[in-house]
């Protein structure tokens, strides 16, 4: 297993106004499983190339276990990129694309076969072997394409939004196969995606790229719960943000007093709290008098907006519990003090 | 659907037409103005123009060599180049463009003998090798263009993938990029030959008469009057151009678009 250091990683472009990749420094640990988060034209795919070593950084070092790796070209660097698409070589078939590494280092052809088959028939696609690309769904590409890294047997294993392009079903079928043919083989992983759930889903801890810079590196509940700055919260959700001053673990703004985490933050800030995390009633303590502004049903929850001493809060709940919340009438809301957080007072990006 | 069809026949009768003449004065004896058909039938001029001292079966020798060597030197030069053309956006693309097609606009009296000047002064003339040079001024615009045009289309993603999974560039190329290109860089190599086998100024300016190809031959028959032994070279020159596309075809089988 391979650890990787990315360290103030600077990767420009010509012609470009701002940098694809600006100061970017992370560290993945062996066998660990990186989501990189982060809209598109972050700066996400710059950084797969670059550790994959088909692009060079304009500065900054990428290492793994300690050692350099600038200098290694790309088919020695022992980092497979499985592009997003899930490109296939379309003249070869289902089994020889599987097997292409294994040809490249020249391997008895039975050989290849062989583990080629075993490989296909662990990504549930046993019997494709003599099949075309170009009569495969999306769904089956994909998995072509990942049982071809694997079979690479890489040191670093780099996914370019391996779910994108795949049905909602096929989504979470394939996101249990990468989880589980990472677990099995215990290969550092880094994942890039644009989705948060998936991201959270798939990543044992989270980077967030915005702009070319990394915003966040944490746990799922770190980027959650303790949002770095309101442009992380917003890209994670976040939508209420009222702001205040810390003292003391209180925080005292339009919203009156209420009882922050330990370890929150001090000084004039912005409170936070997930949406979901907003409860109807009393029982969760914090316990806020509001008007109810507007009601949206969605389906899976319905969104609650309701306005309390001039804030804006917004609820994501259970449509049953959100009943109770009538517009245009006031009722009373839960902030549950182990759910708050303090951003700095916004200015920054995001 | 039908207009084209019948543009097609049109097309094909315009083309094949002018050759019926060639093949009848092949076989004929004597055909005068009046006559619509020869008067007496003969495989003489044939005979003549296949036995080694007509000159003729060392021409087409000399004319395939050439125009091989001449396509495989085009191709070594003309596919990275189109690969360059094809993928790169750069200022002044358009420019470049132009000037490589700069050769296929002016005709070739217009720079021969400015080329034939060159290459005595640097003793490439009279030599095979000069007029070899020579053919590429008009060859290699076509292998540019149509290899720009394929890697216009071309996903180099793929050729990366390639390299992150362990292939050497050339592993890469022999692998991935030559399969994906092969077919236009066969129908490129067949344009490459064919341009190469028909060329007759530059052949003559520079090649001094000594390297005599089958334009040569034929051209040195019809100035003597002997239409007959012209008409058999001009069917035999047809040969190794037939039997490129039919080998084209069989590599190949998707690259040409004519039904076989």
């Amino acid at each position: 297993m391979t650890a990787v250091a990315i360290e103030a990683v600077t990767r420009r472009f010509a012609g470009a106004a701002a940098a694809a990749l600006d100061g970017v420094t992370l560290g993945i640990a062996a066998g660990e499983r990186l989501t990189v988060l982060g809209p598109s034209g972050s700066g996400k795919t710059t950084l797969l190339r670059l550790v994959a070593g088909i692009d060079r950084p304009d500065s900054g070092d990428i290492r793994f276990d300690g050692a350099s790796v600038l200098r290694v070209p790309a088919e020695r660097r022992g980092a497979v990129l499985a592009f997003q698409d899930h490109l296939l070589f379309p003249h070869m078939s289902v089994a020889a694309n599987a097997g292409f590494a294994l040809r490249l280092r020249g391997l008895p052809a039975a050989e290849i076969a062989a583990r080629a088959a075993a490989m296909l028939a662990r990504v549930q696609l046993a019997g494709f072997g003599d099949r075309r690309p170009d009569g495969l769904s999306g769904g089956e590409r994909a998995r072509v394409a990942l049982a071809r890294a694997l079979l690479a047997e890489p040191r670093v294993l780099l996914l370019d939004e391996p779910l994108a392009s795949l049905d909602p079903d096929l989504r979470l079928a394939m996101r249990a196969l990468v989880l589980d043919l990472q677990r099995e083989t215990g290969v550092t992983t880094i994942i890039v995606t644009h989705d948060q759930e998936d991201a959270v889903a798939m990543g044992d801890r989270i980077a967030l790229l915005i702009g070319g810079r990394l915003r966040q590196a944490g746990t799922a509940d770190d980027l959650l719960r303790r949002p770095a700055d309101a442009g992380v919260a917003r890209f994670m959700g976040g939508l209420n943000f009222v702001p205040g001053r810390s003292a003391g673990g209180v925080f005292d703004g339009p919203l009156g007093r209420l009882a922050l985490p330990a370890g929150a933050p001090e000084g004039p800030g912005l409170l936070t709290i997930r949406p979901e995390d907003v409860e109807p009633g009393d029982a969760g303590g914090n316990t806020v008098g509001v008007r109810v502004a507007a009601r949206q049903f969605l389906g899976a929850r319905t969104l609650v907006e309701m306005t309390a001493g001039g804030a804006r809060i917004t609820a994501s709940l259970p449509p049953r519990m959100a009943e109770a919340l009538v517009p245009g009438a006031t009722s009373r809301v839960s902030l549950p003090r182990a759910a708050l957080w303090v951003l700095p007072p916004d200015g920054g990006g995001g | 659907m039908r207009a084209g069809r019948l543009a097609a026949w049109v097309l094909g009768i315009w083309l094949v037409l002018p050759l019926v003449p060639v093949v009848i004065w092949t076989a004929a004896r004597g055909w005068r103005f009046p006559d619509l058909l020869p008067a007496d039938w003969s495989g003489r001029a044939m005979a003549q123009a296949l036995s080694p001292s007509s000159g003729v079966p060392q021409a087409l020798f000399t004319g395939t060599a050439l125009a091989l060597a001449v396509t495989a030197i085009a191709l070594a030069l003309g596919i990275p180049a189109g690969r360059a053309l094809g993928l790169a956006r750069f200022r002044g693309k358009r420019a470049v463009e132009v000037a490589i097609l700069a050769p296929l606009i002016v005709p070739p009296v217009a720079y021969v003998f400015g080329l034939q000047a060159l290459f005595l002064r640097l003793g490439l003339a009279p030599s095979a090798a000069g007029v070899a040079l020579a053919h590429l001024v008009p060859v290699l615009p076509y292998v540019i263009l149509v290899m720009a045009a394929v890697f216009a289309g071309h996903d180099t993603r793929l050729e990366e993938e390639a390299r992150s999974l362990g292939a050497s560039p050339a592993q890469v190329f022999v692998l991935v990029t030559l399969p994906a290109v092969g077919p236009s860089a066969a129908v490129a190599a067949l344009l490459a030959f064919l341009v190469s086998w028909g060329q007759y100024l530059p052949t003559l300016a520079i090649g001094g008469g000594r390297v005599a190809t089958p334009p040569l031959a034929l051209y040195a028959y019809i100035s003597s009057g002997r239409h007959d032994i012209a008409a058999a070279i001009a069917v035999l020159s047809l040969l190794p151009g037939l039997a490129v596309i039919w080998l084209t075809r069989r590599a190949f089988p998707r690259a040409l678009p004519v039904p076989p």
